[in-house]
């Protein structure tokens, strides 16, 4: 697992805040995204409705996952391809490992995947003395920068062209630039050289198709396609829930995906990869390996409340609407899926209680639904986390988040049935407040433990009495 | 060792979805049949459109194209096209070094344009990707170096998409996929009657036209929706990422 800093969410948070030039890119980003998506989801021919059978699709696959998985593995295997099924992030990269040393690896170059950032890929490969190049762009300006991505789509979204500028003309002996078709190009060199010369390529897995034996890749760069073209060996990890049954469900969930992703018609470039080249191609992969990973997911895949997030094909138009994304970005959420699909995954994958913050600081005004490709519903989900967090849960490991709270509305709980108890209690109230600091006739701080209230706003003071008494004194 | 893995890993998940471990696949291809209605259907494939839709199609086409930065141009013969080539060719100046390289498939439509014709007296080489049987290692690297010297790679396509202006490219002996990739520019050269309406009505081809289903997908099928782009830095838009930084289409309408 790659490190996990979901316990840094509040400071992380504030930090982003903060940080106007953050701010303004997200700002920018959630106002050209957010609306354009919507509309796009508009012009499809089915209209917006065409999400909910997707979202019937990918859960349909999700129930016959089993037949999927070893439909879509005889048949990687029949054309050429090896399929390792991978328990866990370890598993998965010793794997790589080991193909990587049989192979003589020394220069991998690889396509943005979340799964490979998720295990912790990278750092495991160049520990063992190979050279990992991210040929995204955005991807490979964050590695430069040696920093994590703050989006699925945009990894590098939280950098201003000034800011990148410098870093190129730091690290790629470029005279400085902030134009951005300048500073890709000098992208585009550097990272051409290094396909052409790389031993292996590395990419996820969109979808793949049991039905044909296929994997497929989207990108709009080209940078995937060269990676799993050019090199003699392509290796690809693959979360086990990225996989439908048939040929035809791709037709509508690659319309969604674009949309959803982008904005757009459809993605620049889809590739169905069906194995290594055969015998009679000039070009293409010697070897082709599939590494089908769990990680977590099957624990998830079993719990029927939660099975539905694994619906998701990580277009992040959530992440494009959600007012808490736009306001702390993706580095507060301490692990690459961030935004309303990371506040319900990362605690399922990390522990709901080291990142309990992430699904309580969500809003639940329900826009990232709205803006699913698959309607995954997340609010629902968030909802029950944090209701796991309340109460405790055994299956899921979860300790109360909060036990002072549940002593706190036990408390209350006696207190609001028992009439008497409760009048006597706002009387002491009234009485008790008159120390605490007013404004404007609103009481500006409450004591320690409640203080949480004022920290940054007011409060109406309890009148003297209560509704109810003044309504008996009046008609007795 | 993989399988084991398997194995175990499959039992998982079965617990998972509260399967028995005995319940085998055989009576689990219920998943993979199609919708019946989808045999209603059947007169989607009239193959080729009809003259009168063509019309309408390459327009739609053009205007989709278009919005994409894809250079399209109609072009009623292939003598028509290889002259544009010709010129284009004469503008366009390499991305990296001087010397003027162009590979293409071997494919009848691209053989039609007689490219070795129009070059006869211009300081341009070409490369064919036409090769034996079974490619020798040789072989490979010989067309890998052309492949990299050249700043122009000419395919064909089996089909283009005008909702999205899509090329589907499928990989055969003597049509390599990195043709419509490593060159800086990528033109494409295709017949009007190839052009479908939506993806639907493409995927619909791939599953229950007769001919397509034997072809199958291959080992390598490429859906190319215009040149290679960009938005990471600050969301603007840059054409020319990794892939090809123009892509240009000629369709022959006769």
């Amino acid at each position: 697992m790659t490190q996990i800093n979901t316990q840094f969410y509040k400071k992380q948070a504030q930090k982003a805040i903060c940080n106007t030039v953050l701010q303004q890119a997200l700002l920018d980003l959630q106002n050209r995204l957010g609306p354009a998506t919507k509309a796009a989801y508009n012009s499809l021919a089915e209209g917006p409705a065409l999400r909910k059978t997707a979202h019937d699709i990918r859960m349909h696959a999700l129930e016959n996952l089993d037949i999927l998985l070893e439909t879509l593995a005889q048949k990687i295997r029949q054309q050429g391809g090896h399929v390792f099924f991978a328990k866990d992030g370890e598993t998965a990269t010793n794997y790589c490992l080991e193909v990587a040393r049989n192979l003589n690896v020394k220069m991998a170059v690889k396509g943005k995947s979340m799964v490979t950032e998720e295990i912790g890929l990278n750092t495991a490969l160049m520990r063992n003395g190979i050279e990992v190049n991210e040929t995204d762009l955005g991807e490979y300006i964050i590695q430069l920068a040696k920093e994590g991505p703050s989006h699925i789509i945009a990894p590098a979204i939280h950098k201003t062209r000034k800011q990148i500028g410098k870093l190129f003309s730091e690290k790629l002996g470029i005279p400085y630039t902030d134009d951005p078709p300048t500073l890709t190009k000098a992208a585009r060199r550097v990272l051409r050289e290094k396909f052409l010369r790389a031993d292996m390529g590395i990419s996820g897995c969109n979808l793949a198709c049991a039905e044909t034996g296929h994997i497929t890749t989207v990108s709009n760069e080209g940078n995937i396609r060269m990676s799993s073209t050019m090199p003699k060996v392509h290796m690809v990890f693959m979360g086990m829930e990225r996989v439908v049954a048939k040929l035809q469900d791709h037709d509508i969930l690659f319309r969604l995906l674009a949309r959803g992703a982008s904005a757009q018609n459809m993605a620049g470039y889809v590739s169905y990869i069906g194995g290594p080249r055969s015998a009679d191609q000039l070009d293409g992969p010697d070897e082709f390996h599939l590494v089908i990973l769990d990680n977590g997911r099957n624990k998830i895949l079993a719990d029927k409340e939660f099975r539905e997030v694994l619906t998701c094909i990580r277009c992040a138009a959530c992440l494009n609407v959600c007012p808490v994304y736009g306001k702390i970005g993706g580095h507060a959420y301490g692990f690459p899926y961030s935004g309303p699909i990371g506040a319900v995954l990362t605690p399922l994958m990390v522990g709901i209680n080291k990142a309990h913050d992430l699904c309580q600081g969500e809003t639940l005004c329900g826009a990232c639904r709205k803006a699913c490709p698959v309607d995954n519903d997340l609010p629902r989900m968030l909802l029950l986390l944090r209701a796991k967090l309340a109460d405790g849960d055994k299956d899921w490991e979860v300790e109360r988040n909060n036990p002072a709270e549940k002593i706190m509305f036990m408390a209350w709980s006696v207190l609001i049935r028992n009439r008497k108890l409760f009048d006597m209690f706002l009387r002491a109230g009234y009485w008790i407040q008159k120390v605490f600091p007013r404004e404007n006739g609103l009481l500006k701080k409450l004591p320690l433990g409640l203080n949480g209230w004022t920290a940054s706003r007011d409060i109406k003071p309890i009148a003297p009495h209560s509704f109810i008494l003044l309504w008996k004194k009046k008609h007795r | 060792m993989e399988n084991t893995n398997q194995n175990e890993f499959i039992l998982n998940i079965k617990a998972a979805l509260r399967k028995s471990p005995a319940m085998d696949s055989a009576g689990s291809t219920k998943i993979f049949t199609r919708n019946d209605k989808d045999k209603d259907a059947q007169n989607i494939l009239v193959t080729p459109n009809p003259i009168k839709d063509r019309k309408t199609l390459l327009e739609l086409l053009v205007y989709q194209a278009n919005l994409l930065n894809i250079n399209i141009f109609p072009k009623a013969t292939t003598r028509m096209a290889a002259k544009a080539i010709k010129k284009l060719i004469q503008q366009k100046s390499p991305e990296w070094g001087e010397k003027k390289s162009i590979i293409k498939w071997k494919h009848p439509l691209i053989d039609a344009l007689k490219l070795e014709e129009q070059f006869e007296n211009d300081d341009v080489t070409l490369y064919t990707t036409e090769s034996e049987c079974i490619p020798s290692d040789n072989d490979r690297e010989i067309h890998r170096a052309n492949l990299i010297e050249s700043y122009v790679g000419i395919t064909s396509a089996d089909f283009c998409v005008a909702e999205s202006a899509t090329l589907i490219l499928r990989t055969r002996p003597n049509q390599p996929r990195a043709v419509s990739l490593v060159p800086s520019i990528h033109i494409a050269v295709i017949n009007v009657e190839q052009i479908l309406e939506n993806l639907k009505e493409l995927y619909f081809r791939l599953i229950h036209d007769p001919k397509e289903k034997q072809l199958g997908l291959t080992n390598c099928m490429t859906f190319i929706s215009g040149p290679s782009k960009t938005g990471d830095i600050e969301l603007v838009m840059v054409h020319g990422a990794h892939g090809p930084r123009e892509l240009i289409l000629y369709v022959i309408t006769g």
